[in-house]
């Protein structure tokens, strides 16, 4: 499988007032591959909306390299934008917009063909079963209408790469469902997914490899089979809290 | 993998039509842009129209009550008064509260000045227009009555009295209905147009960036292909599109009201009362010239909120203090020189007025568009480098502009700009995005 994502001893110190220096990701190296879901696992504060924002180009690194889809971070963010779909957990939609016209101004911004558009906007109606409601406006949809939106917002331009930032925080078991699913069926394509949980379960069954993060720092990464085996533990959280007990990922 | 070619003015265009769908479609923006304008002179006309007809009319019909002192109601004069039809005479021992409690709408104190001469005081309520109204009619009564004792003792002197005429009573204005028009619009309209193109840009200002930080759609929009300089482009001209928009509306709904207003109850000539034709382009010019740089200025301030509250809180001071500069065009001393064109706004008022009166020099009038172009640039350019700093982006900039100057400013480099990207920071900054 071809590398997609490559990111090399990344970093990002944010200042605070208080605190002053705060290093949010320290050298953080991974590669992800096309056909691909590689999760980032880890608390809250641990570091992952920070690097996905880094590779969606929303922040810049302090420290490292990343490129995205063969595009450099530091030397064409433009190009890096149009072969990403970004979605967060707390994405919002445009609510003065219909879905129609959010997926069309999506589309048009990431520089999708005009003349193949339409038909786009359309197939991806009819995927995520929105037709009831593909003219009413976002404000006044329901949160599992809102999310099937965002989610056909993310893909409406085809990237090879997709950026899903907790994507299923807040939402119902039946609309998580549904995201799994989309995110396996997606996964088929052959693109390349980046996501990012602190929830167990998710992880293992959707990672094809998952990445430990703790305080910004990568402490293991692998497939499930292959952490189990370097920890010897049997579940996820196990070898999460073994991990952080250990300080790092030395021993993985 | 080749990515589609980013295009400034495309996307602009793609931000630009997209935030007029989202904005037009906000109740306060259209009442603000729209309907305010449009609305706002004919209602407010119509109403003192109404309240002029039915308050001088009311007026009009009333007898005015004169009070004199009891002793007095056989005197000359209050008989010569007396014998008009709208007068009233009403004897009154004391005509100071009579006035003032309302009992007789003017007293008239006469008295002896000198050896043979009547001196006459006029007492009135100038807070009542009945009274306003009384004295009005009294001093034409009193210029009567004096004109008809010249006239008996020049004709008892020669004999002649059909010579006796003493002075005509007329007046006639010489402007010309174009003068007049100039004139009363070039008081009334620059010091509106700026008010009503704050207005227009105020809502929108706000919103087309701190709307995405709390619908949450802004790190969605910085992650699409649209550079951070086209999503602010395209943004900057739905608010110079909406201040222009209140403008132009309220300077057309302005003209046409006050015109057909001041034809029905004006002191000037109907018909031909009309606006300089010349004048026209330069008030869309200094519509467009307040638009771009309210615009800037708003979209500059606003970039630091993270709600509408306090974008509300950010702008609002430059929204009330804006109109200040504009009064000067409401004063008949100032006019547009080159040390006025360097004040911004009260330089374009002054420009407008200049072009209704009909005495708009060219290079002041130069100086101006080249200023203002000028300030708005430099507006935008810092508006576009606020909105390409991180703290900016991900609202950490506490809503206060003076917050983020002092944290800004009090450490020489903040650790969240690019220090240790091995010199790839400047890269990334020169190439456009984020």
């Amino acid at each position: 499988m071809s590398v997609v994502v490559r990111v090399e001893g990344l970093g990002k110190t944010f200042h605070d007032r208080s605190r002053g220096p705060v290093d949010a990701v320290r050298d953080l190296s991974f590669e992800a591959h096309a056909g691909e879901i590689f999760g980032l696992l880890g608390p809250n504060g641990a570091g992952k909306t920070t690097t996905l924002r880094m590779l969606a180009t929303i922040l810049q690194p302090t420290s490292g390299r990343a490129s995205v889809a063969g595009h450099d971070l530091a030397d064409d963010p433009p190009g890096v934008r149009a072969s990403i779909g970004y979605l967060s957990g707390d994405t919002g939609l445009y609510g003065r917009l219909t879905p129609r016209e959010v997926l069309r101004y999506f589309a048009r911004l990431n520089h999708y063909p005009a003349e193949r558009l339409t038909a786009r906007i359309e197939s991806l109606v009819a995927r995520f079963g929105m037709a009831e409601f593909a003219d009413v406006r976002c404000d006044r949809l329901s949160t599992g209408m809102r999310q099937k939106v965002s989610i056909a917002r993310a893909v409406i331009h085809d990237p090879p790469v997709l950026i899903l930032d907790e994507p299923t925080a807040g939402l119902d078991i039946i609309v998580a469902e549904s995201l799994l699913r989309f995110i396996e069926e997606i996964r088929g394509l052959g693109k390349c997914v980046l996501f990012s949980t602190h929830v167990m379960r998710e992880a293992e069954r959707l990672c094809d490899r998952i990445g430990i993060i703790h305080e910004g720092k990568l402490l293991a990464a692998g497939s499930f089979e292959e952490l189990q085996a370097r920890s010897g533990k049997r579940y996820l959280e196990e070898i999460f809290v073994q991990l952080v007990e250990g300080g790092g990922g030395a021993s993985l | 993998m080749t990515a589609p070619r980013a295009n400034l003015l495309r996307d602009s265009l793609v931000v630009f039509v997209n935030e007029v769908r989202i904005q037009f479609r906000d109740g306060h923006v259209l009442l603000s842009s729209l309907l305010l304008p449009l609305l706002l002179y004919p209602l407010v006309f119509w109403a003192t129209g109404e309240f002029i007809t039915v308050g001088k009319g009311s007026v009009e019909k009333t007898a005015s009550r004169i009070g004199v002192a009891p002793g007095l109601t056989g005197e000359a004069l209050v008989r010569r008064v007396g014998r008009e039809k709208n007068a009233t005479i009403l004897p009154v021992e004391d005509g100071l509260a009579a006035v003032g409690v309302g009992d007789v709408d003017a007293y008239l104190d006469i008295h002896q000045n000198g050896a043979e001469r009547a001196a006459v005081t006029v007492f009135y309520d100038a807070s009542r227009p009945r009274s306003v109204r009384a004295k009005q009619r009294v001093d034409l009564w009193l210029v009567d009555a004096r004109n008809e004792a010249l006239a008996d003792a020049f004709s008892a002197a020669s004999g002649r009295r059909e010579t006796a005429v003493v002075f005509l009573r007329d007046v006639k204005n010489v402007a010309t209905p174009k003068e007049m028009g100039g004139f009363l619009l070039g008081l009334l309209l620059p010091l509106t147009m700026v008010g009503m193109t704050t207005m227009g840009a105020f809502y929108p200002a706000i919103d087309v960036l701190v709307g995405e930080r709390e619908r949450s759609t802004l790190e969605a929009l910085l992650s699409s292909g649209a550079s951070r300089i086209a999503i602010v482009a395209g943004k900057y001209l739905t608010v110079v599109m909406a201040a222009l928009l209140a403008g132009t509306l309220n300077l057309g709904s302005m003209l046409l009201t006050a015109m057909q207003f001041l034809r029905a109850f004006g002191d000037v000539p109907g018909e031909g009362f009309s606006l300089p034709g010349n004048a026209v382009p330069i008030l869309v010019l200094g519509s467009l010239l307040l638009g771009a740089f309210f615009g800037a200025a708003m979209i500059l301030l606003a970039s630091l909120a993270r709600t509408f509250k306090e974008g509300q809180s950010l702008v609002t001071p430059f929204y009330s203090l804006s109109i200040l500069p504009a009064m000067v065009s409401v004063y008949p001393g100032f006019h547009l020189t080159p040390g006025s064109a360097l004040i911004p706004v009260a330089n374009v008022a002054l420009m407008m007025r200049g072009a209704l009166q009909g005495e708009l020099a060219t290079g002041p009038f130069l100086l101006t568009v080249a200023w203002m172009l000028s300030l708005t640039v430099l507006l935008l350019m810092f508006a576009v480098w606020f909105f390409r700093q991180e703290d900016v982006l991900v609202g950490s900039s506490s809503g206060s502009l003076f917050a983020y100057l002092r944290r800004r400013f009090e450490r020489p480099r903040p650790a969240v700009r690019v220090a240790d990207f091995a010199g790839r920071g400047a890269a990334m900054r020169g190439k456009g995005a984020p």
